[in-house]
């Protein structure tokens, strides 16, 4: 039996901490029903899939969850043309050929190399699911914008997922799970997902934090902020996020947490006394936020309205 | 909370009936997870937990929380009501009752005193009369009794009087007094019930709400719950993913291994490798929908079509026109028929050698009849629609043994047509596909 691991959200990476691959780390605030739905997920031992509105925090999870509970992180970001096996492992036809063509004709290639050569093994180079499945520790994997990808990508990973193991067809080398990974799905609902891979998935829906939750998370980021400034921020990019839902409806895309955070370093840049000053007035350096034309445009006229 | 006891089992059914993509294994994950000290907290932890495992969409979202109030929840608000019209009563009715209690005892008490003053009254006649007859005494008893008769008589009439005067006066002081406390009852009783009524309201209104918080949900309230649809959601899905034509198409991105290792072969060495484009669906189809008139009924099941369609995002292109009865020269853009195109443009510009279209309209069968004119006008569609693609499919919602007798019988021979079922739709695909039906 493995150790059971629970998240608790609370453990939070300290200010300028880096992690393996050099990115800077920040806290991140989750709410007690996201919280609970990790550890249901670890203990199921099923991945779990996060929709939200975009920019508010489902990738950034998996980070969280492999920092605090001090496991190694394995990221797949899935584009257009992703296929379900490259998560797997991918193998290198051409670099093969052209090395047994090199020692073919006796050239360039050493004699110790060829044991390496002749191997097919050597050719397979490991994906995000395939290092996790030979990884002795718990992996957390992530698997982000899984919708990008052919539609028939999510069924082509239930058995990976279900069973834990797959084979690599060119060796013949078959791969079970050492321990059983943590997975974190995340989807922008382009499009819908097989009901087969959904029901072997948990589901959870990131809701758009609350207004104490967002002074919470910019506190967080900015602890050096002064509370004024933070309210104020806070209040003003509500103001603007409450015009734009109005105008675009629930569906259109709306400004989120993760521009707030860009929004608010921007502010930061600049003495507090002239960012108070300017956030009764115009809503300054707009670009962060307003994203097209359109959002300019509304916003314009909203303003002159006013 | 007793987790023993919970009607988790009903749920589930409940949620798999609505259309859910649940199988045994999601209901054993919530028995595992509640062993494992998940969601036992209390009733929104468990409520979190069912959500976690079950739930898979936003839309899902609405129909769980609808059918958890309904199972598990809605026991609380059974008994939360329950407990508030009680208190309503015990505000209203039993405390009045002694109320009037009180006034029953007080008429009575007034009717006595009224009775017990005439009694009084009487005497104080009766001993003044005898006060003034004692000098008397020798008159005749007769006279007397005569007397003393005219007295009672006097007695009654005198006391009778104000009897009647003070009981009118209470009788209309009574009724006025009803009057106000009607008045009274109906001013407090809404201070009191309206607690209880906006309450409910709030119920009504959750379970609205969260019916109402999706437009769509509230045309899926009847059809996921229900199942009266002839094909669910996950079948449409599930038939439209059949609808591929796969080609080769876009950049040069996949390794062809084979074609290498041959052209390895024919040169001699690995000059480069060969790379083929990625295969893509390139099915093009045109979803013709017949709206309003006989088709209303079958509004919703065409929407779901047409979203199970589009949702997919899998097919080459989609294009959905609408049309009322049996296309013209003109379909429509949108259900309510305002944005008009021809035909001819449609196919020029959108339609290639690969278009397929399927036909969803009842032919006439919804109605009944036979119509000439509907007939020749669709063999001139029909006929039109021939020369330019490759394959026609028709769904009719109405079932198959109602076509004969009707306009659709006759437009069958023109069209493969199949009435909506798993079944049906799956031949409508399969002739898309080119394939064989039966």
């Amino acid at each position: 039996m493995t150790k059971q691991f629970e998240y608790t959200g609370k453990v939070q990476p300290q200010l300028g901490e880096r992690d393996a691959s050099g990115q800077l780390m920040y806290p991140y605030l989750p709410y007690e029903e996201l919280i609970e739905a990790v550890n249901l997920a670890i203990y199921l031992e099923r991945p779990l899939l996060l929709k939200g509105e975009p920019g508010c925090g489902k990738t950034r999870l998996a980070r969280a969850v492999a920092y605090e509970l001090g496991l190694p992180l394995e990221a797949w970001y899935i584009k257009s043309t992703t296929r379900a096996k490259d998560g797997l492992y991918t193998f290198d036809a051409v670099s093969r050929l052209r090395d047994a063509q090199l020692a073919a004709t006796g050239r360039v290639i050493k004699d110790e190399d060829i044991p390496r050569i002749s191997d097919p093994a050597s050719y397979v180079q490991w994906g995000a699911l395939g290092r996790a499945f030979q990884n002795t520790q718990r992996t957390v994997v992530l698997i982000d914008e899984i919708d990008k990808a052919d539609i028939d990508f999510p069924n082509d990973l239930l058995l990976e997922l279900d069973e834990q193991r797959f084979i690599v067809d060119e060796t013949g080398e078959s791969i079970q799970a050492k321990a059983p990974p943590i997975v974190f799905i995340t989807s922008n609902d382009e499009k819908d997902l097989p009901d087969a891979f959904l029901r072997r998935c948990l589901f959870h829906y990131v809701e758009f934090p609350s207004i104490p939750k967002l002074v919470e998370i910019v506190n967080s980021h900015f602890p050096a902020a002064p509370q004024v400034l933070i309210d104020k921020a806070v209040a003003r990019f509500l103001q603007l996020r409450d015009d734009m839902g109005k105008d675009k409806g629930e569906a259109g895309k709306k400004v989120s947490t993760s521009e707030l955070i860009d929004w608010f370093r921007v502010l930061r840049k600049y003495p507090e006394d002239e960012v108070l000053r300017k956030l009764d007035g115009k809503l300054p350096y707009a670009g962060v936020l307003l994203k097209t034309w359109e959002d300019h445009v509304r916003y314009l006229r909203g303003s002159r309205g006013r | 909370m007793d987790v023993s006891n919970l009607p988790l089992l009903e749920l589930f059914t409940r949620l798999q009936d609505a259309g859910l993509p649940l199988g045994i294994d999601e209901y054993k994950l919530v028995l595992k997870s509640l062993q494992g000290g998940f969601g036992i907290r209390d009733k929104a932890a468990l409520k979190r937990l069912c959500q976690t495992l079950w739930v898979k969409s936003n839309e899902e979202k609405a129909l769980f929380e609808f059918h958890f109030e309904e199972v598990i929840g809605g026991e609380d608000i059974a008994s939360n009501s329950k407990k508030s019209v009680k208190k309503f009563y015990n505000k209203n009715f039993v405390k009045k009752l002694p109320n009037q209690f009180n006034k029953f005892w007080n008429y009575a008490s007034l009717f006595f005193i009224i009775i017990g003053i005439g009694f009084a009254l009487k005497f104080i006649f009766v001993d003044t009369q005898q006060v003034q007859k004692a000098p008397q005494q020798p008159v005749q008893n007769q006279d007397v009794v005569m007397i003393n008769s005219i007295n009672l008589a006097l007695i009654f009439i005198g006391t009778s009087i104000p009897i009647y005067v003070v009981y009118q006066q209470i009788f209309k002081r009574n009724r006025e007094e009803r009057i106000a406390q009607k008045k009274i009852v109906k001013s407090t009783i809404p201070l009191e019930s309206t607690q209880i009524v906006e309450d409910e309201i709030q119920v009504v209104q959750a379970v609205l709400q969260s019916m109402i918080k999706n437009q769509k949900i509230i045309d899926y309230r009847f059809i996921l719950s229900g199942n009266l649809f002839p094909v669910t959601e996950r079948q449409m899905k599930h038939n439209w993913r059949y609808l591929r034509r796969m080609m080769r198409e876009g950049q040069m991105t996949e390794l062809d291994v084979e074609a290498t290792v041959e052209q390895i072969g024919r040169q001699g060495l690995l000059l480069s490798p060969v790379f083929v484009p990625r295969l893509v669906n390139k099915v093009e189809l045109l979803l013709l929908i017949d709206q309003d008139g006989s088709m209303v009924p079958f509004h919703a099941l065409s929407r779901r079509f047409k979203e199970t369609l589009l949702g997919g995002r899998h097919l080459g292109k989609v294009g959905v026109y609408y049309f009322h009865n049996c296309p013209g020269d003109y379909l429509y853009n949108d259900p309510s028929h305002q944005k008009a195109e021809l035909i001819s443009n449609i196919l020029n510009y959108e339609g290639s050698d690969r278009t397929e279209v399927l036909i969803f309209s009842d032919a006439g069968a919804a109605r009944g009849g036979y119509s000439e004119e509907r007939f020749n006008l669709t063999r001139e569609f029909i006929s039109k629609l021939q020369k330019r693609v490759r394959y026609i499919a028709w769904l009719n919602p109405v079932p198959k043994e109602r076509w004969s007798g009707t306009t659709a019988l006759d437009i069958a021979r023109l069209a493969p047509m199949f009435e909506v079922s798993r079944r049906g739709m799956q031949n409508a695909i399969n002739v898309l596909q080119g394939r064989e039906y039966g």
